[in-house]
């Protein structure tokens, strides 16, 4: 077939792009990046992925943060109904930036009551929507193995208008740990006003295994929105009482106080 | 043996109206790369190369709009039969009975999908009636392809134009790099493209390759980034400072112009490799001096279209002073109402039309006036023009009036200083994404031209390196997922 000028340069255009197209393909495929399957390479998110280990500034700064001198009382008063013991149970701690302030707190937690955080994962400015339409999840799941996994996401979405989307995104979460037959439970966000319905939708989705923080009345950090470090320690005081009345781990111990979380991986996500 | 995830693939290739086919998403370029080997073999048989485009637009409505294509193809079809009764009636009163009806046909879709539940929800409000309403989807670029046919079904009874083939008419409407959002293409523009050899040459390829990176840069790098604060802003503005606010409110007026302007240099540039020529759709709008000025420059194929096919019909300005500036009055308000289904859209296009006439108004008195021609007079326009159209874009982007109007009164009750100071040095990147891309808004014309042309005399490979370091920004400052264009929605 004879071709003219024309059909040989859209030919070779096209076939330029077909390799530009297969370069990324295969960089992403290098990378095994842990975001968005669904989608092809030149849609994901740019994520930087640090550990525990790393000596990046910025982990020190949140492990600096952490020393915050709080006084907890040894609450070992605090009685549990017949619930499920924590012991050996493989903690996975999930979320939006609530987690820079819950992580310690969740650590201690599991400490007391012989559990093992064995990571938290924070992808600052998540919403239900990047955790329930990629595969970041799956990859962690797969990763850490979890026996438990503790989700503290929708801080970000407060004031969502888009709710039938936000049921979908949420059911998609659950669903992910369901269908690996992994328990969870769900920290709402902690509101600090009135959000416009998801929380609603999160509380009704996920039941028993829901705490509303909204509810609760915790000081802020200077940003006005997060809770500040002591608050997030009554936030966690708040969820091990009704996850333990619940009947859903037993959260009852308390004991002496870690101040760094060691052995623990903190990952960040960012976009 | 290699395991094939069967639901990854329908959601990549199959209808998911989350997913539609983006200009500036790999899979996009993908897709596009393939259709460019099928189009460089074909294209130089006629027909089998208006059955591959046609092909491919009914694919690019698909992936956006699934069912709706039919609707898309019916309506199509309906528009080309009316046309050819209007073409073969010869009594005057049949073949505008004939225009009416045609009109009726086009809008009707159009007024069912877009506006049915506005109109019940405005019924029940003043009558106190209680219709329920329907969850409707909005087929993509209704509103475009409606006024498309439209300025088509006008210009066979006027005329202007002769009716073409239906496979012609088919092409000029499901043209996939203008279907869902524009640029609206007169058929005049369009069909006579149609009769002539397709040629495409290197430099055809490399203006295109300039447009598609300088609509990239607009909307992937620039308008989505920007857009993470707006959408911030507007989505809870109760919870910022007036400060923060301002803010949001030029971030959005940076965004809206990035994101549908980048958009219109892609599409363009996606039919130059195809070897046909969309009209332009913006002409450095924000650097307009007046506010008719900015409607020349602001999506010049909308406003064209308004001006050609409702107030010059209206009468224009052949029926005196306070009659045309009430066609302006209700030519920009068919405009808003035009981009939703929605007060905030009514009201924007009332303040551009009462805007409009009060600049015709001031331009009467002032005409002759020694200082108009001064800089500081041509300053100080160009600062209230911009500023009237960035407080204009509040209503658009709002999510509702009453948001709207908290805005208004935030701005308006003061805006402190010393809060700006720390905004901005709490978010630098943002601050230099904005006045970068407002520097950009302000090239001169030379400028814009001598880019071009250092860009169109570079080799290819030069090109893809530059195309390849700039998806790597992209992705280092996009959001987590590829953002539709706003124009989508409309």
């Amino acid at each position: 077939m004879k071709l003219n000028k024309t059909q040989k340069n859209v030919l070779s255009l096209g076939l330029s792009l077909l390799v530009i197209c297969g370069f990324y393909f295969l960089q992403a495929q290098r990378k095994k990046s842990p975001v968005v399957e669904l989608n092809l390479a030149m849609d994901e998110p740019v994520i930087s992925l640090v550990n525990s280990d790393s000596t990046d500034e910025s982990i020190k700064g949140i492990e600096a943060m952490e020393d915050v001198s709080v006084e907890m009382s040894a609450d070992t008063s605090f009685q549990a109904g017949k619930v499920d013991s924590l012991g050996g149970k493989r903690i996975l701690l999930i979320g939006d930036s609530q987690l820079e302030g819950l992580r310690l707190p969740i650590y201690n937690y599991c400490k007391w009551n012989n559990g093992n955080l064995v990571a938290s994962v924070v992808w600052y400015g998540s919403t239900t929507k990047q955790w329930g339409t990629t595969d970041t999840l799956d990859h962690y799941l797969r990763k850490y193995k979890p026996s438990f996994v503790f989700i503290a996401l929708g801080l970000n979405e407060l004031f969502v208008n888009d709710l039938d989307k936000r049921r979908e995104y949420i059911a998609a979460i659950k669903n992910k740990l369901n269908s690996k037959g992994i328990p969870y439970f769900w920290i709402g966000p902690a509101a600090w006003k009135q959000d416009k319905g998801v929380i609603n939708i999160m509380a009704e989705l996920n039941g028993n295994l829901f705490i509303d923080s909204s509810k609760l009345n915790l000081d802020r950090a200077d940003d006005g929105r997060h809770p500040s470090r002591s608050a997030a320690w009554v936030w966690m005081e708040e969820v091990a009482k009704d996850i333990t009345t619940k009947g859903i781990i037993d959260f009852s111990l308390r004991g002496e106080k870690f101040s760094k979380s060691k052995g623990s991986p903190f990952i960040l996500l960012s976009q | 043996m290699m395991n094939i995830d069967w639901n990854w693939l329908s959601n990549l290739f199959l209808f998911n109206k989350d997913t539609p086919l983006l200009y500036h998403s790999g899979f996009f370029f993908f897709i596009f790369s393939l259709f460019l080997l099928v189009y460089g073999l074909v294209l130089r048989k006629d027909w089998i190369r208006s059955a591959v485009l046609i092909l491919f637009g009914f694919y690019f409505y698909y992936k956006a709009s699934g069912a709706y294509l039919i609707l898309l193809i019916a309506t199509i079809s309906g528009d080309y039969l009316f046309a050819k009764w209007i073409t073969n009636a010869k009594n005057i009163v049949w073949r505008k009975s004939l225009l009416v009806a045609s009109i009726f046909f086009s809008l009707s879709f159009l007024m069912y999908f877009k506006y049915k539940n506005f109109f019940l929800e405005n019924i029940n409000a003043i009558t106190g009636s209680d219709y329920s309403f329907e969850a409707l989807i909005l087929p993509i670029g209704i509103s475009f392809y409606t006024f498309q046919s439209i300025s088509f079904i006008v210009d066979i009874y006027s005329n202007k134009i002769e009716l073409p083939k239906y496979r012609d008419y088919m092409l000029y409407m499901t043209f996939f790099p203008h279907l869902v959002a524009g640029p609206i293409v007169r058929a005049r523009d369009f069909l006579p493209q149609l009769k002539k050899y397709v040629k495409i040459s290197v430099s055809d390829i490399k203006e295109a390759a300039y447009l598609i990176i300088k609509g990239f840069v607009k909307k992937a790098i620039i308008g989505d980034f920007v857009a993470q604060y707006s959408d911030l802003i507007f989505n809870d503005p109760t919870t910022y400072s007036s400060s923060e606010q301002l803010v949001g409110v030029l971030s959005y007026t940076l965004q809206i112009f990035c994101d549908f302007s980048g958009y219109t240099d892609m599409a363009i540039g996606i039919a130059l490799l195809l070897g046909y020529r969309l009209c332009a759709n913006f002409d450095s709008p924000y650097k307009s001096l007046n506010i008719t000025q900015f409607w020349r420059k602001w999506h010049i194929s909308l406003s064209s279209w308004l001006r050609d096919y409702i107030y010059i019909p209206l009468g224009g300005n052949r029926r005196g002073l306070l009659l045309q500036l009430l066609f302006l009055l209700l030519t920009m308000l068919v405009g808003g109402f035009w981009h939703g289904a929605n007060w905030k859209f009514v009201f924007w296009g009332a303040g551009h039309g009462m805007l409009l006439i009060s600049h015709k108004m001031i331009a009467m008195y002032w005409k002759d006036n020694y200082f108009v021609r001064t800089r500081v007079f041509k300053f100080l326009s160009w600062f209230l023009t911009f500023s009237v159209v960035a407080l204009l874009w509040v209503p658009f982007r709002a999510n509702s009036l009453d948001d709207a109007l908290f805005i208004y009164r935030s701005l308006f009750s003061g805006i402190d200083l010393k809060m700006i100071y720390g905004l901005m040095n709490a978010n630098e990147e943002l601050i230099i994404f904005i006045v970068l891309g407002f520097s950009f808004t302000a090239l001169s014309v030379s400028m814009k031209e001598r880019m071009k042309s250092w860009f169109v005399r570079q080799d290819f490979i030069v090109i893809a390196i530059i195309f390849i370091v700039l998806i790597q920004v992209m992705f280092q400052y996009q959001s987590a997922t590829v953002e539709p264009f706003i124009y989508f929605q409309f």
